[in-house]
């Protein structure tokens, strides 16, 4: 969430900036040479939405566009200002400092060593990382033929990954569903 | 201006800077450690006087010490081992600098993992 509201917050500054100095170019010419170049605000569609604002009645939609713009701006100033948090996995916290590993090479370990495994064709790591140090949860999805057994492929790739994802203390969970025809055997 | 060894730091340049040029120097010489990594944006690096070493933060503790982290990428060996060889190898570095005093916990961070060949020294 944190990194589309840091995309969006990119390509609306970038936009607005245009727009904002393509708006301030306009009337910096209409208040230097309006005259000259025949711009005429009074009776304009401008200053009859200026007139519209002040006098009485229904806005709707301008508090719409109001409201929409109070959010939009809350949304950009969330995606400039909050802290992206890069969560870690920590193997061992002590006296003599910590030990801890970004979550994507991680994951590639874990498909790494599943791959390695007799029996799997193909594997896939997806690690979520709880909100404390070691707390997390691997889930393992290891690729078989049709020749293999399911529980045989999900205990050899446990035996396989297990000890590591323990020292992270990462609960871990294996699937091993039908590969994808075409797919070898390691 | 990087530092790619504790030479080229002059012995009066800030002890930070100091026990970050041998910390870099000694997780690279063990064996596991591929290279170290200063983040897409290079912060993590260690800076002063207009020398740089990337892939080490020293950061001064309140008892006269200094935390170091050393972000590495390692190759595909055990982790707990590698980061224990790592702290052994910078300490030993550190005390044979004279510096053994100052240093503080050493964090190991692995920043990525490759799967190729160590470039030895």
């Amino acid at each position: 969430m944190i990194l589309l509201l840091r995309a969006l917050v990119r390509l609306l500054g970038f936009l607005l900036l245009i727009a904002l100095a393509l708006v301030g170019l306009g009337f910096a010419l209409a208040a230097l040479l309006g005259d000259q170049l025949g711009v005429q605000l009074e009776g304009s569609a401008v200053s009859r939405w200026l007139a519209r604002l002040e006098g009485n009645g229904s806005q709707v939609l301008e508090a719409v566009i109001g409201g929409g713009m109070v959010l939009l701006g809350l949304l950009l100033l969330i995606g400039a200002l909050a802290p992206r948090r890069e969560r870690r996995v920590v193997l061992e916290q002590g006296e003599h400092g910590t030990l801890d590993a970004r979550r994507r090479p991680l994951a590639q370990m874990f498909t790494a060593l599943a791959e390695r495994t007799r029996g799997v064709t193909h594997a896939k790591a997806k690690l979520r990382l709880g909100r404390q140090a070691r707390h997390g949860r691997l889930v393992l999805r290891a690729e078989r033929p049709r020749t293999t057994d399911s529980t045989a492929v999900r205990e050899a790739v446990r035996s396989d990954v297990g000890e590591l994802a323990a020292a992270f203390g990462l609960k871990t969970r294996i699937q091993a569903p039908l590969g994808r025809r075409g797919r070898r055997v390691q | 201006m990087p530092v790619s060894s504790p030479a080229e730091v002059p012995a009066s340049a800030s002890m930070r800077l100091r026990l970050a040029a041998h910390a870099r120097a000694g997780a690279l010489a063990t064996r596991g450690v591929l290279g170290l990594d200063a983040g897409r944006a290079g912060m993590r690096m260690t800076a002063s006087e207009g020398l740089r070493v990337d892939g080490v933060v020293c950061a001064a503790l309140g008892d006269g010490r200094y935390h170091v982290s050393v972000h590495l990428v390692a190759a595909m060996v055990a982790l707990r081992p590698l980061a224990d060889a790592v702290r052994a190898r910078v300490e030993r570095d550190v005390a044979i600098a004279g510096l053994a005093d100052r240093l503080g916990p050493v964090d190991v961070a692995v920043e990525d993992v490759q799967v190729r060949t160590e470039a030895r020294p």
